[in-house]
């Protein structure tokens, strides 16, 4: 049986063809982002990482998995029981990453529900053991790391191959219904900090002015002892001065003093003198 | 015509053979059946044979875990606290054959192991006080008591061929109209943690204040007892050179003193009013001769 030249081109043409898809329908090119696992009759055989890879025809299928790529799961806000029977609300943004494809693609079906229970679950006992006061001032970084290692120790041995990358506290706070009186608290630290510094404004204004009420009083007292100096020294000096004619004429000297005196007094004062008997009469002393 | 019979008879065998030749995916297990018999349990994936349509019929399961979300429920501490617990549940299908006698689907499992989670738990947690509901289990990091896992999963995988991977407590939370008397109690508390640093303010107000006011005081009574001495040490030394002076010459000394005194008496606005016999100033009248 002989076919007709052009049946027998076009026949060519067609298994070239074939052969050609056949060829780049083994041929896979993978991201780099991604990581090929192939299946060779429906088992796991290998894992192709970025670039050309080879895969057969029938026998293998492959799947894609986005390795790079950060997922990101919000879990919805939840109001906990803390160790000391406090409320507080919470809520929290994970991100993880496949750390291995395997696994990932085998044997959970649906991982990222599986993520978002663990954590849910360490959260839950992670505020747990916390008292509301630590929670709320200095436990939010504790939290997100304990609710990390938990969570990240379930999921290994869940072998989910996911690898944890951030457990972010959206929000950690008291529910609305007590919020008030937890600003009370933030506001009464504040009034205790104003009590203070106002006390310690007054004992800052109070010893300086007191220390210069010393000094005051350490140069009065100085200057009083340079006083009582000074008058002994010109007291001993007149002395002095009057001792040798004192000796020498006593008369003399008393005389000479007297009219001293005499010349002060009338200086300064009013002399009225009286025939002796007169009677005084002052004026009322108010 | 005869090319027609042959490639008839060729296709023949090749049709049997892929109606006999099955695989089996990594993310799946299978039962074989015969006529609704079980016949051979598949865990493994891979290649496998059987009989072609209808003596074997082959029943596939997905292998991989679920996370079953059971519904939150209201549960008694022993200390007669209520709390709504959310419980979940990771399974996966072990034994397919037991499986799909036991349960038949995802949907009935599901319901199956929820009731029997929740029963579990409700157990557990009525047999402690709230207190001891919030202490994490050191075994599994986790508020439930490991047994409870233990005993899930064991009870699981005889009743319906099922691994429990995992069973935890996503949420303890309390009901509605609990939660009030909570609040009530955080906001006298924080009532009480307010008023207490308020007073703390007022009682190192006061402390600072008073030892500022202890100081000040010191400071002066220093200054003050130094003054004193520095008065009282100058007038010493005046003391002594005028009693070095009146040593010297008794008469002198006095007459001089008394002349100082009148002097001092002296001022702008003195009237001396004398009467002429007057002894005013006898001192300087008299005298020693």
């Amino acid at each position: 049986m002989t076919l007709p030249p052009l049946a027998h081109r076009v026949g060519t043409v067609a298994a070239g063809l074939l052969g050609l898809a056949v060829l780049a329908s083994c041929v896979m090119v993978v991201d780099p982002a991604e990581v090929a696992v192939v299946y060779r009759f429906g088992a796991v055989d290998r894992t192709l990482g970025a670039g050309l890879g080879f895969r057969l025809p029938v026998v293998e299928s492959s799947e894609r998995i986005r390795v790079t790529e950060v997922r990101r799961v919000e879990l919805p806000r939840r109001r906990l029981l803390t160790a000391d029977t406090n409320l507080v609300d919470v809520e929290l943004i994970v991100q993880f990453s496949v750390a291995d494809p395997v696994l990932f693609a085998l044997v959970h079906a649906d991982p990222e529900a599986v993520v978002a229970a663990e954590v849910d679950a360490a959260a839950n006992a992670q505020v747990a053991e916390m008292g509301v006061d630590a929670l709320l001032t200095t436990g939010r970084t504790e939290l997100q790391q304990a609710v990390m290692d938990a969570a990240q120790r379930s999921l290994d041995a869940l072998a989910t191959g996911v690898r944890l990358v951030a457990i972010d506290v959206r929000s950690l706070a008291p529910p609305d219904a007590v919020v008030n009186a937890f600003n009370d608290v933030s506001s009464a630290k504040g009034d205790q900090e104003t009590t203070r510094l106002a006390a310690d404004a007054y004992a800052s204004k109070v010893l300086p002015d007191v220390r210069g009420k010393a000094a005051q009083l350490e140069q009065e007292a100085l200057s009083g002892a340079a006083q009582l100096d000074a008058r002994a020294d010109g007291d001993i000096a007149r002395f002095q001065a009057l001792l040798p004619a004192w000796r020498a004429e006593r008369a003399a000297t008393r005389t000479q003093l007297r009219g001293e005196l005499w010349a002060t007094i009338g200086e300064k004062a009013t002399i009225k003198v009286v025939p002796p008997g007169t009677e005084l009469r002052l004026p009322d002393a108010r | 015509m005869a090319n027609v019979r042959a490639l008839a008879l060729g296709a023949l065998p090749l049709a049997l053979l892929a109606a006999s030749v099955f695989t089996l995916d990594a993310r799946e297990v299978a039962v074989v059946t015969s006529f609704g018999a079980p016949v051979r349990t598949l865990l493994e994936p891979g290649l496998y044979m059987r009989a072609p349509w209808p003596l074997h019929e082959v029943v596939r399961c997905d292998a991989r875990a679920r996370v079953l979300e059971v519904a939150p429920t209201e549960l008694l501490t022993s200390d007669k606290k209520n709390l709504v617990v959310e419980a979940f549940a990771i399974w996966r299908v072990a034994d397919p054959q037991k499986f799909l006698e036991a349960a038949g689907g995802v949907a009935a499992a599901e319901a199956q192991l929820g009731d029997l989670v929740t029963s579990r738990v409700a157990a557990a947690i009525g047999k402690v006080e709230l207190q001891d509901v919030l202490a994490v289990d050191s075994t599994t990091g986790d508020l439930l008591p490991a047994s409870v896992r233990t005993d899930v999963a064991t009870t699981a995988a005889e009743r319906f061929g099922v691994e429990v991977l995992d069973v935890r407590l996503r949420h303890v939370g309390l009901p509605l109209q609990n939660e009030q008397s909570i609040y009530e109690r955080m906001r006298a508390e924080r009532l009480r943690i307010a008023n207490a640093y308020r007073s703390e303010g007022e009682e190192q107000a006061t402390t600072i204040r008073a030892r500022a006011d202890r100081e000040a005081a010191e400071i002066l009574a220093k200054a003050e007892r130094e003054a004193a001495f520095v008065t009282a040490k100058a007038a010493e030394t005046a003391a002594l050179r005028y009693a070095e002076a009146y040593r010297a010459d008794p008469a002198l000394y006095e007459l001089l003193g008394a002349l100082d005194a009148y002097e001092r008496t002296l001022g702008e606005d003195t009237v001396l009013v004398l009467p002429s016999d007057g002894g005013f100033f006898e001192a300087l009248d008299r005298g020693p001769e």
